[in-house]
């Protein structure tokens, strides 16, 4: 597994902190950022480094896979977090542990406390690789969004290049927002937004709100025209696998605006793993409703991605609709998995799938 | 001379004089008058009753259609193309 | 609940399809339309209305913005100017009997481009606004002309980041530096086969040494480029067409997926030629039957093939933004995002305005290469470019998925303003469009198969034709 927390031992402080990780030493001094921690040298496990004068020695494998890496400390803690690989695709910030919604397969249980990181993350974006795609999710983000929005702003000016994938319900837009993501680069921002069902008693048992979807369809639509560009997402349960092909037709109907549809196999870890046994729908063994959902949205024009899927529990034909979604940290092969053909190219499972109660069919091709 | 009355519901009349426009140009060798309640139908030679009794309410209905949908209409051209 | 205006049109004795402005259909008894325009819509009327986006409650509800987005989606948008198509000669080594692009002898003098033509050529190109281009050579044979395509190619090449070529030739004689030229990744072959040899033969290549060599020209194009690289169409004669099975048989047999049937132009040389008393009737007779054919091919065939032309139309009914094919679109913007430079210099809007204005009927050039694209004649063939205000495409079910052709009705009728259904471009589509209900609503499992195949999905699915009961 890739490491995410890094044993530290670090100057004491009174606010939470980013800084750059630098083994290579720049040969223009120019290029060094106030933020950036010089490696000074390799010992014990232990590599020092030096950010204004004050050293900090962190417990690091190969220090080289760190170059440029961002990290964050927050007072109090022993570890600090790796908040942006310099190497990865998958860098995302957690804004809050905070949410109005209980969805049954939430893998981020919401938590009450929360604290406010947003000028941690913007020296984060600033700090940031060239180019690079920055996730953001909870909780619910739009929760604080006065701040989100602050913080988006920000970031363009710094860094135009830098694109966002923002997680988020959807129920927090008013027409009131209209000026503000006026002033973004909506090209550069995707809004993840989860959609379970047409149906909206359904949908709002799965969230746990009441009139969650009348909010939901109406926000989607206010993002819709204004611009903003939209991934739908759509976590399979047992729950509304049967209204999936109803769904496809409503989104194609009514969210036509939208850029991406995803359809996602249910994680096992957080309200996830509370919920399996009753949510966990085994498409390796019947996946007709969701052939059907990915033959209607393709006719008309929204092909259907399907994420968390393993190669082999989908038919052959709808393979190329599966993307490889697990984020390298948190994914693992199986026993199963030891020579298949399609290895390289599927997403594998979550690192926490309980093989013993999972897919009834997974197959090396 | 061949000659018939094609009756229609009230809801309809406001918009014979649209639909007569209308068939008068699909069918120019037709006489088409609006009369009292009917619209009468006169021509020199034979034609299919039924299926023009057919072609008068499909045009009238086009006429309501298309005069009711414009106020929809100019909501959705304002709403694409602003105010 | 506000209803969104329908169209309608009967399909049978008592059923009929509706279609609203963005496209989205459903079939319905006649009775519902009683019920629709006499105010007495059931209950389950309303539900189902509601469910297949029909109606709306508020202006800015999500039913309203969902909507207004299908119906942008139907626009197509007016792109940047980034396909052209080089006619860099006139010259012909065949003398086919339909010549659709008006050609000259091979031995011609006069009929190609001059070094002056081709260095505005380059300089036309060098000023195009997008980093991508895509150039189709015509002709005549381009293929006479492999220098200019070699110049054009490689300016291309480095002039765009990205640059692709398609190489309109008749495969006649294809010298080893031809092969040569063909061979680039970025470069396609599109080419002519009417569909039988004997059909080929009679109407293009006469004599069997032609013939042969075509055929050896094509086997080996196929051979060392694969279909991928490689198309064909058969240009069709309606009242001397091949059997239906025989053409599909032929062009499967040789690895292609796609065919797009031409009826032979009445344009060009073939104008002066043909008589076509009748010829539509028997064009649609013979259209309908090779669809079938299809269909049964289709069964149980490895290998799917579809009517490039009928996917067109039925991935435009099913699905909107679909606006790849300039033939047909709303609104079909003329010299725009694509133009046509002819042997002399000068600038069409479409080919088929470079043939018309070929055999003198009327000039649909739109300037040349020493002034530019001329605007005031293209503001005013534009002004007619979509079907949204034409009084007759106003009231037809399918104007959502069709577009207006200002060439074609100014090559046949000299105007543009005829009664639409008086028109060939109106007839020819409503048979189309027909032919495609016919099928969207078909319970047969055959024609289910070969919807899903032109529709790029592994099944068909009854939701993709939704029937109010």
């Amino acid at each position: 597994m890739i490491q995410m927390q890094i044993s530290s031992e670090f100057p004491p402080i009174s606010q939470p902190m980013v800084f750059r990780l630098r083994t290579i030493i720049p040969k223009d001094p120019q290029e060094l950022d106030n933020c950036d921690a010089v490696l000074i040298s390799e010992e014990d496990h232990f590599s020092e480094f030096d950010l204004q004068g004050f050293s900090i020695r962190l417990k690091l494998e190969n220090v080289h896979d760190f170059d440029g890496d961002v990290i964050l400390a927050v007072p109090g803690r022993k570890s600090v977090h790796r908040l942006v690989r310099s190497q990865s695709k998958h860098n995302t910030f957690l804004v809050t542990e905070q949410c109005d919604q209980k969805c049954v397969m939430c893998s981020q249980p919401p938590k009450k406390h929360h604290q406010d990181l947003f000028d941690c993350f913007l020296d984060a974006v600033r700090l940031a690789p060239i180019g690079a795609t920055i996730g953001i999710s909870g909780g619910e983000p739009m929760l604080h969004k006065d701040r989100l929005f602050h913080f988006l702003i920000k970031s363009q000016k710094l860094r135009p290049d830098v694109r966002f994938h923002i997680l988020t319900n959807g129920q927090h837009f008013t027409s009131g927002d209209q000026r503000t993501l006026s002033l973004l680069d909506l090209r550069s921002i995707l809004w993840g937004i989860p959609i379970y069902s047409a149906d909206a008693e359904i949908h709002d048992r799965i969230v746990a709100k009441t009139g969650a979807h009348e909010v939901l369809l109406q926000n989607l639509a206010f993002l819709g025209s204004v611009g903003g560009l939209i991934e739908l997402r759509t976590v399979l349960l047992r729950s509304n696998v049967q209204g999936l092909a109803s769904l496809a037709d409503h989104i194609t109907t009514f969210q036509p605006f939208a850029h991406y549809w995803a359809i996602m196999q249910l994680e096992n870890i957080g309200y996830g793993r509370m919920n399996w046994a009753g949510e966990f729908y085994d498409n390796s063994v019947a996946f007709d409703p969701i052939a059907k959902s990915i033959d209607l949205a393709t006719a008309r024009g929204i092909p259907p991605s399907l994420f968390n899927f393993p190669l082999c529990t989908v038919p052959d034909d709808y393979r190329p609709n599966c993307f490889a979604s697990i984020s390298d940290w948190k994914q693992k092969f199986i026993h199963e998995c030891r020579g298949c053909a399609l290895r390289s190219t599927c997403g594998g499972f979550f690192e926490w799938y309980p093989e013993d109660n999972g897919f009834s069919r997974i197959a090396a091709q | 001379m061949h000659e018939i009355t094609i009756s229609y519901e009230d809801i309809l009349k406001p918009y014979v004089k649209d639909a007569l426009a209308r068939l008068g140009y699909i069918f120019p060798e037709l006489d088409l008058v609006s009369s009292g309640s009917g619209i009468r139908v006169r021509s020199s030679n034979p034609f299919d009753e039924l299926a023009l009794k057919k072609e008068i309410r499909y045009a009238l209905y086009r006429s309501k259609i298309r005069a009711e949908g414009a106020q929809n209409r100019a909501a959705l051209y304002s709403s694409v193309f602003g105010k | 609940m506000k209803i969104w205006p329908l169209q309608f049109r009967s399909i049978d004795s008592s059923h009929m399809v509706f279609t609203d402005d963005t496209g989205k259909f459903f079939k319905a008894s006649t009775k519902f339309l009683e019920r629709y325009a006499t105010e007495n819509l059931s209950v389950d009327d309303t539900i189902f209305l509601q469910q297949n986006g029909h109606a709306f409650l508020n202006f800015d509800d999500f039913q309203f913005v969902g909507f207004a987005s299908r119906w942008i989606n139907r626009v197509s948008p007016v792109g940047d100017l980034k396909y052209v198509i080089l006619v860099p000669t006139l010259r012909c080594d065949l003398k086919c009997d339909y010549c659709q692009v008006s050609r000259v002898a091979k031995k011609a003098r006069g009929f190609d481009w001059s070094e002056a033509t081709l260095r505005q050529v380059i300089s036309f190109l060098s000023n195009l606004s997008p980093t991508e281009v895509k150039i189709e050579f015509q002709g005549g044979e381009p293929l006479l002309r492999l220098d200019i395509l070699k110049t054009i190619r490689s300016f291309c090449r480095q002039r765009f980041k990205q640059a692709e070529f398609v190489v309109c030739t008749n495969l006649q004689e294809v010298s080893d530096e031809a092969w040569e030229f063909l061979s680039a990744d970025d470069t396609q072959i599109s080419t002519s086969f009417d569909g039988t040899n004997h059909h080929h033969q009679k109407r293009r290549t006469i004599s069997d040494t032609q013939q042969e060599s075509f055929e050896e020209n094509l086997g080996l194009a196929l051979a060392r480029f694969g279909s991928e690289k490689v198309s064909a169409l058969p240009t069709i004669d309606p009242l001397d067409p091949p059997e239906p099975s025989e053409l599909i048989s032929n062009y499967a047999s040789k690895g292609f997926r796609t065919i797009f049937l031409r009826k032979v132009n009445f344009q060009g040389f073939a104008r002066k030629k043909y008589s076509f008393e009748g010829a539509d009737r028997h064009w649609e007779a013979f259209y309908r039957q090779f669809i079938e054919e299809l269909i049964t091919y289709n069964m149980t065939a490895d290998k799917p093939v579809e009517e490039f032309y009928l996917s067109h139309i039925l991935r435009r009914i099913v699905r909107s933004g679909h606006h790849n094919h300039v033939d047909l679109r709303n609104p079909n913007w003329l010299g725009k995002d694509y133009v046509v430079i002819d042997h002399d210099g000068k600038l069409y809007p479409t080919d088929e305005a470079r043939m018309i204005s070929r055999v003198g009927q009327i000039d649909l050039s739109v300037g040349d290469l020493e002034n530019g694209l001329d605007a005031e004649t293209l503001h005013s063939l534009n002004s007619e470019a979509s079907n949204f205000d034409d009084p007759d495409c106003v009231h037809c079910v399918y104007k959502p998925y069709c577009g207006p052709d200002v060439v074609d009705d100014l090559s046949r009728y000299g105007r543009i303003d005829l009664p639409r259904h008086e028109t060939d471009h109106c007839q020819r589509h409503m048979f189309l469009f027909d032919l495609a209900f016919e099928l969207i609503f078909s319970e047969n499992l055959a024609v289910q198969k070969s919807l899903a195949n032109w529709l790029d999905i592994s099944e068909f699915n009854q939701r993709l034709a939704p029937v109010l009961s």
